[in-house]
C-alpha cells in the first residue's frame, strides 16, 4: 500500500505582503500552488498510489473561483482514471456547513461530513485500509473530535489511518484541539494531521505528523515544502517526503559590514545574495545585522532600499525577490529622553493602541483587514519602534548629513 | 552641580585662560566679541561634550591662536569635587579626576553621563540654558504658540518636540487625508485603488455560484445521459429479446399445446428390449404367417397352371395321346416306309401300292412316378392343412383324387396299347405278298392314316394351339410338335414333381413355420398378458400412443431445447405473432424516442461544457486575489508610514502636554513668586484653568496670556523658566548659564531680573554672561569678572 498524506494546500489563497511585484514574477505567484498541487498529481499518478489523504484545508471558502473549481475537479478526474481514490476532509478554512452545499466531485472522492466516518479500502494485495476522519462545519470547533473517533477495528481491517485537522491548543483550542496521547490510544496505524503548515512530527511509530502546505505563502512559510508518500514497511507505515515547492520563501540572515552609503548596501546585499545556480524564484527576506546609519536605516524602513534592491536584482534577471528587510539590531534603535521617560512611557501607552490608531487614520477606513492587522500589539508597538527611530533621525539630523567621525 | 573653575586650553578666543567662578552668582561682563558665547559654549562642550558635527551653521571654536583644543572644569556634584579635562574636539580626550580622593575615574564620559543624569547637551541647553534668542523667539510667538510654549515650559525641549512634532504632522498629512474619502494623497488613491480592486474581484466571483450551478446542472445532464442511455441499452436488448421471440413464438405456441396435450397417463411401460423382443417375435411371427402363406398359397396346383390344367382336363386324351405318339410317329414313319413302300411296291405294284400308316400316338410310357406320387400326396396334405374352408378342400381332395385316378387307368391303358401295336406291327409286314402287301400296306396305311385322322380330330378337339402347337400339314412335323409339346408337358410334369417335392418340404417347412409360430404368438401373447394388453392392435395401439408420448416428448425436447435461451416469461405474454410485432414495433418507437432525447442531452451537455470552459478559462480571479492582497500589504505598509509620522506628532504632543500638565501646577507655584517679582507686584497670581494659563492682577482681574504686553510674556516665561529649574532641583541640579538675555528689558525690569537672579542663585548657581556693564550698578562686585 502507498498513499499520500496532504493539507493545507489553500488553493486561491494569495500570497500576502507582497508589493509591486513584477508581471513574470505575479503569474508565476498566481500559479505557484496550483503547479505545485498539479505536481503532486503527476506523482501521484507515476507512482500508482492507492489513494491520497487530504486533511483539510484544501481551499478558501473565500477565495472560491471557477478556474480552481474546474481545475481541482480535472485534477480528481485524472486520478479517477487511474483508480486513485481521495479522501477529502475540510478544515476551518474550506468548512462546509452543509452536506451537498458543495460541489459533487468525481466519484473517486470520498468526502467527510460533520460526523466522524470511516471508510474501507480494499487494495490490490487483498488488504483493506480502513480511513476515519471528519470535517469542519463552521470555522471554530471546539470540541475534542478525537473523542468520537472509533478504536482500530483489526477485525475489519489491516491497516487504519486518521485524518485530523485540528491543533494542541489545550482545551481553550478553536480547532479540534488534541492530545498526541489521545490519538495513539485508537491504536491507528498513521495518523494524517493537518491545520500547522509547517512539517511537524509529534510521534515516530505509529507516525503522527503535519504535513505542512504544498507551497509557501507567505513569509512565516519558509522552507521547502510537499508532501508526504507514504510506503507500507515490514507492517509500518513510514512517510516520506516528497518537495513540491514552486517559489520558495526564505529567510536570510545578512552580517554586512559596517556600511556607509545606500550604493555600497545595495551591493552588498546582491553579492551577499544572489548565486550562480538558482533557477526558481525565491522570495526573500532579510534580516539585517549590522550597524547602519541612521539615514540607511531610514530608507531601510520606509521600503526604499527594498525597492532599489529589487530593481537591481531584476535588471539583473535574478530569480530572486526581496519582499522585506528587517533590522535585528535593537540598541541602535531611538531612545526615550530620559529626563521624561515616565512621561513618554505613559503617553505611549495612550498613542500606541488600537482606540487610538483607529481614531487618526482608520475612522473612514471601514475594513477589515486594516482593523485586524492593526489590532496586533506587535504591529503597535512596530509602529512606536518606528515613530521612536523617526524621531531620533530627526533630531539627529539636525544640521548635518554626515558623521564627521567616518571621513572619507 | 556647581562650576568652581574654567581653565581653557584652547576653545575660540581663549588661549591659557582661567577663571575662577562664585559658586552662587557669577558674572562676566564682557563687550561684543569679548567671548561671552564662546566662554558659554565651552562650558556646555566641557560638560556634555564638544560638537562631533561639522556644517556652515556650527561653529567648532576652534582656537584661534593655535593650541591644545579644550580644557577643564573643576565640578563639585553631590558635595564631591572633580575635576574634568577634555582635550581635542575630534577623538577628545576625557579624563575624570575626583580630586578629594585624588583619583581618576575610568570611563570618565560614562560616569561623568550618569553624574549629570538625566541630562543631555539638549536637555541641559533647553532647561538650563538661558539666551536673548529663547526671549526673541517668546516675542515672535503667536498667541497660540505662546500660550502654548508657555504652558510647555515644563516639558524639556518642547519647542524642538514641537517643530518636530509639526514635522510629523506635515509628512503624514502629505501621505494619507484621515479625515476624508475623497482626497487626492497617495494613501487616499491607494484605498480607493483597493476597493476598486475588491469591487473587481467580486464581480468576478459573481459567475462562481452562477458556475456551481451550471456545474450540478451539467452534472444532472450527465446523469440524464447514463439513465437515457440506459433505457436505450435496456430497450434494445428488449427489441432483441423480442426480436429472436418471433421466430420462437411459433416453437412456444406449440411446446404449450403440445404440454397440454400430452397424455401423461400413458406412461412409457413398454421397455426398449421389451418393444425390441415384441418387434422381433411380431416380425418373426409375420414372417412366419406370411411364409406360412405363401408357401400355402404359392405351390401351383395343377390347377394353376393352364397347360397342366388342360392337361388334367383332357389328361385321359392326352396320355393316350402321348402313350401313342411312338405309335404314331413309327405309324408315320411307317407309312412313309409303307407309302414308299407303297410306292416302291407301288411302284413294284405302281409298284405295290399303300402305305399302312398307323399312327401311334406318342405316348409317354406312363410310369408310375413316384415323385408325382408324393407331390400328389404332398397336395392332398397340403389341402388338408391349408387354412381353407372345408368345402374347398374337398373339392380340391376329390379333384385330385379324380385325376388321380383317371392318370392311373390311362397308363395303364397306354400301356396295354403299346404292346398291342407292337404286336401288330410285326404281323402285317411281313406276310403278305405285294398287292396284297400293297393293299395290305394300304390298308395299313389306311388305318394308319384313320389313326391319324383320329388323332387329327383329337387334336382338333383339343386345340392346342393355345400351347404352341400348331397343326402342321406334316404330320411328321405335327408329331415332332407333340413331341415337343408333351415334351412340354413331361418337362412341365417334372417341374411339377419337383414342385411337389418342393411342396412337401414346403409342408414339412410349413408344419415346422407352424410350430414357430405357435411358438412365437404363444411369447407375443405372454408378452401381451404382461403389459395388459389385449391383442396386436391393442399392443400397437399402446406402442403407436408411447410413440407418440415419445415423440412428443421428443418434440417437446426439441422444442425445449430450441426455446430454452429463450425468455419463457416474454413468451407467455405474447399470445400470438401479432402482438409480438406489435410490441417490437412498440420498442423501435421507444428507442427513436430516446435517441432524440439523448441527443437533445448531448447538445445541452456539448453547449454547457462550452460555457463552463470559458468560464473556466478566466484567472482573473485569482489573479484579482493577488492584486487585492498585494494591495493590502502595499496600503499596511503606506498606513504604518503614515501612523508612524502621525503617532510620532501625537506622542510628542501628548508627552509635551503631559509632562507639563505634571509639573506646570509646580512650576507656576513657583513662578507666582518670581513673577509678581519681576512685575514688582503688578500681577498677584498665576492660575491654570482649564490647561490654560491666567494671569491675576493685583487689581485681580484675570487676564488671558494673549492679554499680556509683549514685555510681560517674557516676563512671564522667564519666571516659568526659572520656576522649572527650580522645580527640577528634586531631581538634578544645574547651574543656569543665562548668556545676555534680559537685554531689550528697560532698566527696571532688568534690576528686577537681577534681583530674582540673586535670589535663584541662593540654590542653583548662575552664570550670567552680559555685555551690560551697568550690571557693576546693581550687583555685587565679587561677583563679576570681566573679560
Amino acid at each position: 500500500m502507498r498513499f499520500i498524506h496532504t493539507a493545507d494546500i489553500h488553493l486561491g489563497h494569495p500570497f500576502l505582503g507582497l508589493q509591486n511585484v513584477p508581471e513574470k514574477l505575479a503569474t508565476l505567484i498566481a500559479n505557484a500552488t496550483t503547479t505545485s498541487f498539479s505536481k503532486m498529481i503527476d506523482l501521484a499518478i507515476a507512482e500508482k498510489i492507492d489513494f491520497i489523504c487530504i486533511s483539510g484545508d484544501l481551499f478558501d471558502s473565500q477565495n472560491q473561483s471557477i478556474h480552481l473549481l474546474d481545475f481541482l475537479i480535472t485534477q480528481f478526474n485524472r486520478l479517477a482514471a487511474e483508480n486513485i481514490m481521495v479522501y477529502l476532509s475540510y478544515g476551518n478554512h474550506d468548512y462546509q456547513p452543509q452536506q451537498n452545499a458543495g460541489v459533487s466531485w468525481p466519484s473517486n472522492v470520498r468526502e467527510f461530513d460533520n460526523s466522524v466516518k470511516t471508510y474501507y479500502q480494499s487494495l490490490p494485495d487483498g488488504k483493506t485500509v480502513a480511513i476515519t476522519g471528519f470535517s469542519y462545519g463552521q470555522q471554530h470547533v471546539k470540541t475534542e473530535v478525537i473523542n468520537q473517533f472509533p478504536l482500530k477495528q483489526t477485525q475489519r481491517c489491516d491497516f487504519q489511518i486518521g485524518m485530523y485537522h485540528g491543533g494542541i491548543d489545550g482545551a481553550n483550542g478553536n480547532y479540534a484541539p488534541f492530545k498526541v496521547s489521545e490519538l495513539l490510544t485508537k491504536g491507528y496505524d498513521y495518523w494524517a494531521l493537518g491545520h500547522i503548515h509547517q512539517r511537524q512530527i509529534l510521534n515516530e511509530v505509529p507516525f503522527v505528523g503535519y504535513v505542512g502546505s504544498l507551497q509557501g505563502q507567505n513569509s512565516k512559510e519558509t522552507g521547502a515544502k510537499g508532501f508526504y508518500l507514504v510506503e507500507e514497511e515490514n507492517g509500518k507505515l513510514v512517510p516520506y517526503f516528497e518537495e513540491t515547492t514552486s517559489i520558495l520563501w526564505r529567510t536570510a540572515l545578512v552580517k554586512l559590514p559596517q556600511t556607509v552609503t545606500q550604493r555600497e548596501l545595495l551591493n552588498n546585499l546582491y553579492t551577499n545574495l544572489v548565486t550562480n545556480n538558482q533557477h526558481s524564484w525565491q522570495i526573500i527576506n532579510i534580516e539585517l545585522d549590522m550597524t547602519l546609519t541612521d539615514t540607511l536605516l531610514l530608507r531601510l524602513n520606509d521600503g526604499t532600499t527594498t525597492l532599489q534592491l529589487n530593481e537591481i536584482l531584476q535588471q539583473n534577471n535574478q530569480y530572486l525577490w526581496i519582499n522585506n528587510i528587517s533590522y535585528v539590531h535593537e540598541e541602535q534603535g531611538a531612545r526615550l529622553p530620559e529626563l521624561d521617560e515616565q512621561f513618554w512611557l505613559a503617553t505611549a501607552k495612550k498613542v500606541f493602541n488600537f482606540e487610538n490608531i483607529h481614531q487618526v487614520a482608520l475612522k473612514k477606513i471601514p475594513e477589515l483587514f486594516i482593523a485586524e492587522y492593526f489590532e496586533q500589539e506587535a504591529v503597535q508597538t512596530k509602529l512606536k519602534k518606528q515613530a521612536l527611530e523617526l524621531m531620533q533621525q530627526e533630531l539627529a539630523d539636525v544640521g548635518s548629513d554626515m558623521d564627521e567621525d567616518n571621513t572619507d | 552641580m556647581k562650576i568652581t573653575r574654567i581653565k581653557i586650553y584652547g576653545f575660540g578666543r581663549w588661549l591659557n585662560q582661567e577663571f575662577k567662578l562664585n559658586d552662587d552668582l557669577q558674572i562676566f561682563v564682557g563687550l561684543n566679541e569679548a567671548g561671552k558665547s564662546t566662554l558659554v559654549a565651552f562650558i556646555v562642550g566641557m560638560l556634555f561634550g564638544f560638537s562631533n558635527k561639522r556644517g556652515h551653521h556650527q561653529n567648532t571654536y576652534e582656537p584661534l591662536n593655535g593650541g591644545v583644543y579644550g580644557g577643564e572644569l573643576n565640578l563639585v556634584i553631590k558635595g564631591v569635587n572633580y575635576l574634568l579635562t577634555r582635550k581635542n574636539r575630534t577623538s577628545t580626550v576625557t579624563s575624570l579626576y575626583n580630586t578629594d580622593l585624588g583619583i581618576e575615574i575610568k570611563n570618565a564620559n560614562e560616569h561623568l553621563a550618569q553624574l549629570l543624569a538625566p541630562l543631555t547637551k539638549e536637555s541641559f541647553q533647553q532647561i538650563y540654558g538661558f539666551s536673548q534668542l529663547d526671549l526673541n523667539e517668546i516675542i515672535e510667538l503667536d498667541e497660540q504658540e505662546l500660550k502654548k510654549r508657555l504652558q510647555e515650559i515644563g516639558a524639556v525641549g518642547a519647542r524642538d518636540w514641537r517643530q518636530l512634532a509639526n514635522t510629523f504632522d506635515k509628512k503624514a498629512q502629505g501621505m494619507f487625508a484621515a479625515n476624508s474619502k475623497t482626497g487626492k494623497r497617495p494613501l487616499n488613491e491607494k484605498m480607493k485603488q483597493y476597493r476598486r480592486l475588491v469591487k473587481e474581484l467580486q464581480v468576478a466571483k459573481q459567475n462562481f455560484p452562477e458556475y456551481r450551478q451550471l456545474l450540478q446542472e451539467q452534472q444532472i445532464n450527465e446523469q440524464k445521459l447514463g439513465e437515457l442511455e440506459q433505457a436505450i441499452k435496456t430497450q434494445n436488448t428488449l427489441q432483441q429479446e423480442l426480436t429472436n421471440l418471433q421466430p420462437l413464438l411459433g416453437l412456444y405456441k406449440e411446446q404449450q399445446l403440445l404440454i397440454n396435450s400430452i397424455d401423461k397417463s400413458v406412461a412409457p411401460k413398454i421397455a426398449d428390449d421389451l418393444q425390441q423382443r415384441v418387434t422381433e417375435l411380431t416380425f418373426q411371427r409375420d414372417n412366419l404367417i406370411e411364409e406360412i402363406n405363401r408357401l400355402k398359397q404359392e405351390p401351383p396346383t395343377a390347377n394353376d397352371d393352364e397347360l397342366l390344367v388342360f392337361f388334367k382336363k383332357h389328361e385321359q386324351t392326352l396320355q393316350r395321346l402321348e402313350h401313342e405318339l411312338p405309335n404314331y410317329q413309327q405309324m408315320i414313319t411307317e407309312q412313309k416306309i409303307l407309302e414308299q413302300q407303297v410306292q416302291s411296291l407301288k411302284q413294284q405294284l405302281n409298284k405295290q401300292q399303300a402305305v399302312d400308316v398307323e399312327q401311334r400316338p406318342i405316348e409317354q410310357q406312363g410310369k408310375l412316378s413316384l415323385p408325382l406320387l408324393f407331390l400328389f400326396l404332398g397336395l392332398v396334405i397340403s389341402i388338408v392343412f391349408i387354412p381353407i374352408p372345408w368345402l374347398s378342400k374337398g373339392i380340391g381332395l376329390v379333384i385330385i383324387l379324380g385325376s388321380g385316378g383317371w392318370y392311373g387307368l390311362h397308363i395303364k391303358h397306354n400301356l396295354q396299347r403299346q404292346s398291342t401295336k407292337q404286336k401288330l406291327d410285326n404281323t402285317v409286314l411281313g406276310q403278305q405278298p405285294l398287292a396284297q402287301k400293297i393293299v395290305a400296306l394300304e390298308g395299313e396305311i389306311g388305318s394308319i392314316q384313320l389313326k391319324i385322322s383320329n388323332v387329327d380330330q383329337i387334336l382338333t378337339h383339343l386345340n392346342l394351339s393355345k400351347f404352341t402347337f400348331i397343326k402342321q400339314a406334316d404330320w411328321h412335323e405335327n408329331i415332332v410338335q407333340l413331341y415337343e409339346f408333351f415334351n412340354l408337358i413331361h418337362a412341365k410334369q417334372a417341374q411339377w414333381v419337383t414342385m411337389e417335392a418342393a411342396i412337401n418340404y414346403q409342408q414339412k417347412h410349413l408344419q415346422e413355420l407352424e410350430q414357430q409360430l405357435e411358438n412365437i404368438v404363444a411369447q407375443i401373447k405372454a408378452i401381451y398378458l404382461g403389459l395388459q394388453v389385449d391383442d396386436d392392435e391393442d399392443y400397437y395401439w399402446q406402442l403407436s400412443q408411447q410413440t407418440i408420448y415419445a415423440e412428443q416428448q421428443a418434440k417437446l425436447k426439441v422444442l425445449n431445447q430450441q426455446l430454452a435461451t429463450s425468455n419463457s416469461l416474454l413468451l407467455e405474454q405474447y399470445t400470438d405473432a401479432h402482438q409480438l410485432t406489435g410490441a417490437i414495433e412498440e420498442s423501435k418507437a421507444k428507442i427513436n424516442e430516446l435517441n432524440q432525447k439523448i441527443k437533445t442531452i448531448q447538445d445541452q451537455i456539448t453547449n454547457l461544457r462550452v460555457t463552463l470552459k470559458s468560464l473556466a478559462n478566466d484567472a482573473s480571479v485569482e489573479k484579482l486575489t493577488q492584486a487585492v492582497a498585494n494591495s493590502q500589504a502595499d496600503i499596511l505598509q503606506n498606513l504604518e508610514n503614515y501612523l508612524a509620522n502621525s503617532l510620532a506628532a501625537q506622542w510628542i504632543d501628548q508627552t509635551l502636554l503631559a509632562t507639563s500638565a505634571d509639573r506646570l501646577p509646580q512650576i507656576i507655584k513657583q513662578a507666582k513668586l518670581f513673577f509678581t517679582e519681576l512685575t514688582l507686584k503688578r500681577y498677584t497670581d498665576i492660575k491654570l484653568e482649564a490647561n490654560e494659563l491666567q494671569l491675576i492682577t493685583k487689581n485681580n482681574e484675570l487676564l488671558k496670556i494673549e492679554q499680556l504686553s509683549k514685555g510681560t510674556s517674557e516676563q512671564l516665561y522667564v519666571a516659568l523658566r526659572l520656576a522649572f529649574v527650580v522645580v527640577l532641583n528634586d531631581v538634578v541640579k544645574m547651574p543656569i548659564i543665562i548668556d545676555d538675555a534680559f537685554v531689550n528689558f528697560d532698566d527696571q525690569r532688568k534690576q528686577e531680573s537681577y534681583q530674582l537672579l540673586k535670589e535663584i542663585s541662593r540654590n542653583n548657581q548662575v552664570i550670567y554672561v552680559t555685555a551690560d556693564s551697568r550690571i557693576k550698578d546693581v550687583v555685587d562686585q565679587r561677583k563679576i569678572t570681566a573679560l
